[in-house]
């Protein structure tokens, strides 16, 4: 009975943690290429801040859904008040040009 | 009855407190978190404040709401502070209520305060443990478990209190295996999280270099004028002494990674991390070598008045608000560029899209503050200098 009383907080916490976690580790799972290939981590943040200053955004308005050899999938949102407007692109990392996402 | 008039009187002080900060203005930290502009930290706190962006009223709101629970936390103290004498209680409380950092900072819509109150609970909730182990279950395990899992999501900042933490854990008959569960779960949860954004792990990495080549002695400076804010120098050092003669090294190790945090990172408004901790050690030595504290009120508010004119908070709002309203009254569509570093609250205050300043993107834009030169704007057809403003603006005929 003991034994019972820590198992159910305990299982219901860890529940808890793995439903957290899949999000997160997905999303980790997409961008793993950038901390494991010094050349492309450099490509991305090359293209970053080209992309940045050309347009004059600000980086932390950018979000890295998804990193490929060949480009970042990347979600572009304005932080203000209201109406934000947000859109998908894909940065090439040859070129440095932007295209939106296909639907 | 007493009860509630005393409440009315510590709202009335809150109310006070969030005025004083709402004279300043939207800072740019405040404005990343009422924004959630996604840096530095987890998104809960964020997120949460960011659902009310479009309330006209929202800095007021969390202004009210964040002195509010700092202030009202006096109740913790009390809670704490069960079994002693009222001069005791009363000392306690007063000194928690009239301590620079509560004084400066409640009503700063920052993540520093939230994390100090979750902080704080964490250490109420080991003083009722201790007070009576053999009630503390797993289910208050569980709940404390999920505390420490919303102090991580709202601040990094919470993993200081990690030594608390491990202590609340090692409380009641969990097994080991729960323990490290309700322990160490949610941190590796929030590295995980950390992981799946760069860009987050990037801005702690430039952060944490930010002052490498300062000397050694404006590092301590910086500490020791924190430590001081923290509790009004008095609270720091009956904490610390409540905390050395009952070696609680716990909650002591908690201190001194709040001290080796504050030594690397050159913030003021950390000061209030140390507060919960020096309340707590304050207590101790209350029960075992002060039993008449209330003259301790005394020089705990003279410091605090020194603190708050050798650190001031900031009481003239950034030139952003009055810029960006007078560009809004044009009643003109495009976007507004900024050239130079700015802060966030221009994000905040604009109605329209804000770019940084780039020739090339005149042709779209309605207005341009130049916090720096603006390049060759003076040669652009249709444009002209604004008189009268704070700072340098140029708008499209």
């Amino acid at each position: 009975m003991k034994r019972r009383n820590h198992l159910l907080p305990a299982l219901l916490f860890l529940t808890l943690l793995l439903g957290l976690a899949m999000p997160f580790a997905r999303r980790a799972w997409a961008i793993a290429p950038l901390y494991l290939d010094a050349t492309l981590r450099h490509r991305t943040e090359l293209a970053l801040t080209q992309l940045t200053s050309r347009q004059g955004w600000l980086l932390s308005d950018l979000q890295i859904k998804e990193v490929a050899p060949s480009h970042v999938r990347l979600v572009y949102r304005e932080h203000r008040r209201n109406p934000r407007s947000s859109a998908c692109l894909i940065l090439s990392l040859s070129t440095f040009e932007t295209r939106p996402c296909e639907k | 009855m007493r009860k509630v008039m005393f409440a009315i009187v510590l709202q009335g002080y809150a109310f006070l407190l969030a005025g004083m900060q709402a004279l300043g203005g939207v800072r740019t930290d405040e404005a990343k978190y009422l924004l959630n502009i996604p840096y530095p930290h987890p998104p809960l706190a964020r997120y949460l404040l960011s659902l009310t962006s479009s309330f006209p009223f929202q800095e007021a709101l969390w202004r009210i709401v964040f002195a509010t629970l700092l202030v009202q936390a006096a109740w913790l103290v009390l809670r704490m502070a069960r079994g002693m004498s009222n001069e005791q209680r009363v000392a306690a409380m007063g000194a928690w209520l009239l301590s620079a950092a509560v004084l400066l900072q409640a009503g700063t819509i920052m993540m520093a305060p939230l994390t100090a109150l979750q902080g704080f609970l964490l250490l109420v909730l080991l003083s009722d443990a201790r007070r009576a182990p053999q009630r503390w279950t797993a289910w208050h395990a569980f709940g404390a478990a999920l505390l420490w899992l919303a102090s991580l999501f709202t601040s990094y900042l919470a993993l200081l209190y990690i030594p608390i933490a491990a202590l609340l854990f090692r409380m009641g008959k969990l097994p080991l295996w729960a323990r490290v569960l309700f322990l160490l779960g949610p941190v590796v949860l929030v590295v995980l999280y950390t992981a799946s954004d760069p860009l987050l792990a990037a801005s702690w990495l430039r952060a944490g270099s930010k002052n490498a080549g300062l000397p050694l002695l404006t590092w301590a400076t910086s500490l020791f004028q924190t430590w001081s804010v923290g509790g009004s120098i008095i609270l720091g050092l009956t904490g610390m002494g409540g905390l050395l003669l009952k070696k609680d090294w716990g909650v002591l190790l908690s201190m001194a990674l709040v001290a080796a945090f504050i030594f690397i990172s050159f913030r003021l408004y950390y000061a209030i991390l140390f507060t919960p901790l020096f309340l707590y050690g304050t207590l101790t030595f209350f029960r075992k070598a002060w039993k008449r504290p209330l003259a301790i009120l005394v020089p705990v508010t003279l410091i605090t008045l020194l603190c708050a004119l050798l650190f001031p908070p900031q009481l003239t709002p950034s030139p952003a608000r009055s810029v960006l309203t007078a560009i809004a009254a044009r009643g003109k569509d495009g976007m507004v560029l900024v050239a130079g570093p700015f802060g966030h609250e221009w994000q905040y205050e604009a109605a329209f899209t804000l770019r940084r300043y780039h020739q090339s993107l005149l042709e779209g834009a309605q207005a341009a503050v130049c916090l720096e030169a603006c390049e060759d704007i003076e040669r652009v057809p249709g444009w002209s200098r604004a008189a009268d403003a704070p700072v340098e603006v140029w708008l499209k005929e």
